[in-house]
């Protein structure tokens, strides 16, 4: 672990989608060069998304961590023998790709936990096929948080130089009022905190999304303002975090690229999702807080339906990857 | 009517305390929106003239007491003088019950005029919802007040921006009712207006794309079931009557692909996810329309901008916007009826 380059592990994610092909194109224009990449999956199978490309595979593949960690080469596969060359661009979600992309996973964050790999980037998944053994997980945080015994981990996007939380992401909206609540809203503020903390901003001004229409207008139009988000916000000031809010959901991402925010708490998924996407956001990272390891991945998903095609954008997982040189490198100089 | 038909708005000066009068001094001086349109403005002469002060814009007014005396000039604003503002005792920048109930009787008489075929639309600025409660009107807005004057119920607001035109399931209610409020049947009333929205807008066959509620469309009852209960049944049923109609489709990404050129026009849910989408453009030349009422009425997107009141330097872009769209839409209204 002395080596000057972080060593990053970058697992291909489900190969039934565009995770094999976006590592391969990333590796073949050059990976970014303030880190060590090592491909973490079935060397087959990244052999394969090779040729596909009609790209040449002369990779070193390791078998064993230990040996890949010491080589001083700056590209190589570690190969988990995982199989599954007849899955690769099948296009659709399969249990058995979902179980071998959460495998990769699931054992890069266990050796970089163990400080044997710097950080890891994990390819798009599905929570369709989040499968551990036989053990079915809802989404890749749950996994994350039983398998590396980090019961707080929590996902936090950083979209340029805006960090984000949402409290209730993947959720029916109809869900989402009860899950605002004084102690949820807190939480959220403390993670974003820690993770402007954890990238190094200078500035840590966070504002809150007020989850009713004008910010619920003093109660006319929502009570949740009152009753949970401002009290919130009160405790968080009284910790001394830069915090604001409730702000009107309709103007908080206007504001904050304005420049006048540094982080945004989202009460719900498309508060933020329709925001960034007008706004023209493709390179969002999701970074990890509360997690015993660096680790990123891109914010898209396994693009089932350009699997094969050869026409995928790498970039979101260059991002990914540049975020978690980023941060390791960071790490070292604490 | 022919295509040199000039629209007839009447213009209402909003709240006295905010920027309203100063902006429309700076939009009737504009040749293009004379050339357009003629207007009148009701409000009150005195604090119009003030306003030409502050902006410095060219042109002078002219009290009358009612439209027949209007003789639409250029370099003259004419003003139906209600003569309710009191300017020595107006606090300019400030909430007053004074000014409200004086913007509510410009809206009053607005929307008569409107319905009595009169003028051809109303084209109003800004008010102050504070103010107005304080006078004793208790609206929560333009919209509700606007469809108590004309007497009906199945409204709905459209924000128009660009290329991006957006109705409204539902507004001025919480998230919580804003879900229950998600329907067939409103759904399906908002698309109906929408539809005809369009088409006086100048789109002979509208494409109207309809968000979803939950995220990702609730992908397939993984995250919420309003998209297969209630919204799918409302553009099936939409389509049936030959309606042009998509959905439901992924509220992150519908609003830019409308924005995009794909559709005419998206229907969103609740407030926030239509606002969301149209503020992120910028929020500086917005058009708020209201769809249901008999009469044509557009209005300009913002608050009634206290802070710049006075002094000169409020932005007219969004009145002048909305004084385009409300001449565009009597013409179509007009061609439409032939």
């Amino acid at each position: 672990m002395a080596k000057e380059k972080p060593l990053i592990a970058v697992t291909t994610g489900d190969i039934t989608g565009i995770g094999p092909e976006i590592l391969v194109k990333v590796i073949v224009a050059g990976p970014p060069d303030k880190c060590r990449l090592l491909a973490v999956g079935d060397a087959q199978v990244i052999r394969s998304s090779f040729k596909a490309l009609g790209a040449k595979f002369d990779l070193p593949v390791f078998r064993n961590i230990e040996e890949a960690a010491a080589s001083e080469v700056p590209v190589m596969v570690l190969d988990l023998a995982q199989g599954g060359r007849e899955l690769l661009a099948l296009a659709r979600p399969h249990p058995e790709a979902g179980r071998m992309a959460a495998e990769a996973l699931i054992q890069s964050a266990k050796w970089a936990k163990e400080g044997k790999v710097d950080a890891v980037v994990f390819g798009p998944l599905v929570k369709e096929t989040i499968y551990l053994g036989k053990k079915k997980y809802n989404d890749e945080t749950e996994m994350m948080r039983e398998q590396l015994e980090a019961p707080l981990m929590k996902s936090v996007a950083k979209i340029g130089d805006i960090f984000r939380v949402t409290i209730a992401e993947h959720v029916p909206l109809k869900k989402v009022p009860e899950l605002i609540t004084k102690e949820s809203v807190l939480e959220a503020i403390e993670i974003l905190q820690e993770a402007l903390i954890m990238y190094g901003m200078k500035t840590l001004r966070i504002a809150v999304a007020a989850l009713n229409p004008h910010a619920g207008e003093g109660g006319m139009v929502g009570r949740e303002e009152l009753d949970h988000i401002a009290p919130a916000v009160a405790e968080a000031k009284k910790k001394g975090i830069d915090v604001y809010g409730p702000i009107p959901a309709d103007t908080v991402y206007v504001r904050a690229f304005k420049g006048q925010f540094d982080g945004v708490v989202n009460m719900y998924h498309d508060q933020a999702n329709i925001a960034l996407k007008m706004a023209g956001f493709g390179e969002i990272v999701v970074i990890f807080a509360r997690s015993p390891a660096i680790i990123t991945t891109p914010s898209h998903g396994p693009a089932y339906g350009k699997a094969g095609k050869g026409t995928a954008d790498p970039n979101n997982l260059r991002a990914a990857i540049e975020t978690a040189a980023f941060l390791a490198r960071r790490q070292r100089t604490q | 009517m022919s295509e040199g038909y000039k629209a007839l708005l009447a213009i209402t000066m909003g709240d006295a305390a905010g920027s309203g009068p100063e902006i429309i001094t700076k939009a009737l001086a504009k040749p293009e929106v004379r050339k357009l349109c003629r207007t009148v403005v009701i409000g009150d002469a005195a604090a119009m003239k003030e306003a030409f002060i502050f902006t410095k814009a060219p042109g002078v007014v002219r009290a009358i007491g009612r439209l027949a005396e209007a003789r639409f000039q250029d370099g003259i604003v004419e003003v139906i003088d209600l003569h309710n503002i009191e300017l020595d005792k107006l606090t300019r920048g400030r909430v007053d019950p004074m000014a409200g109930k004086a913007a509510y009787e410009y809206i009053k008489l607005g929307t008569e005029m409107t319905l009595a075929g009169e003028s051809d639309a109303i084209v109003t600025s800004a008010i102050n919802k504070e103010a107005l409660n304080k006078a004793g009107y208790h609206y929560d807005g333009h919209t509700q007040l606007l469809a108590e004057l004309c007497g009906v119920k199945d409204v709905a607001m459209m924000l128009v921006t660009e290329n991006l035109r957006v109705s409204h399931v539902s507004t001025h209610v919480s998230l919580r009712e804003a879900i229950e409020r998600a329907r067939p049947p409103r759904i399906l009333t908002v698309l109906g207006l929408t539809n005809e929205a369009v088409k006086q807008m100048g789109v002979a066959e509208p494409r109207i794309a309809v968000a979803g509620l939950n995220p990702h469309s609730g992908e397939g009852g993984l995250f919420g079931d309003e998209e297969m209960k209630y919204i799918t049944p409302a553009v099936a049923e939409a389509k049936r009557q030959g309606m042009s109609v998509i959905g439901p489709l992924p509220p992150d990404s519908v609003f830019l692909r409308t924005y995009e050129g794909q559709f005419d026009a998206a229907v969103a849910m609740y407030h926030d996810q239509g606002h969301i989408a149209v503020k992120m453009l910028g929020i500086t030349h917005g058009v708020n329309v209201t769809l249901g009422l008999p009469i044509i009425r557009t209005s300009v997107d913002h608050g009634t901008n206290f802070g710049k009141a006075g002094k000169g330097t409020a932005d007219p872009t969004s009145l002048i916007e909305a004084i385009n769209l409300a001449s565009v839409m009597v013409q179509n209204r007009k061609r439409l009826a032939r």
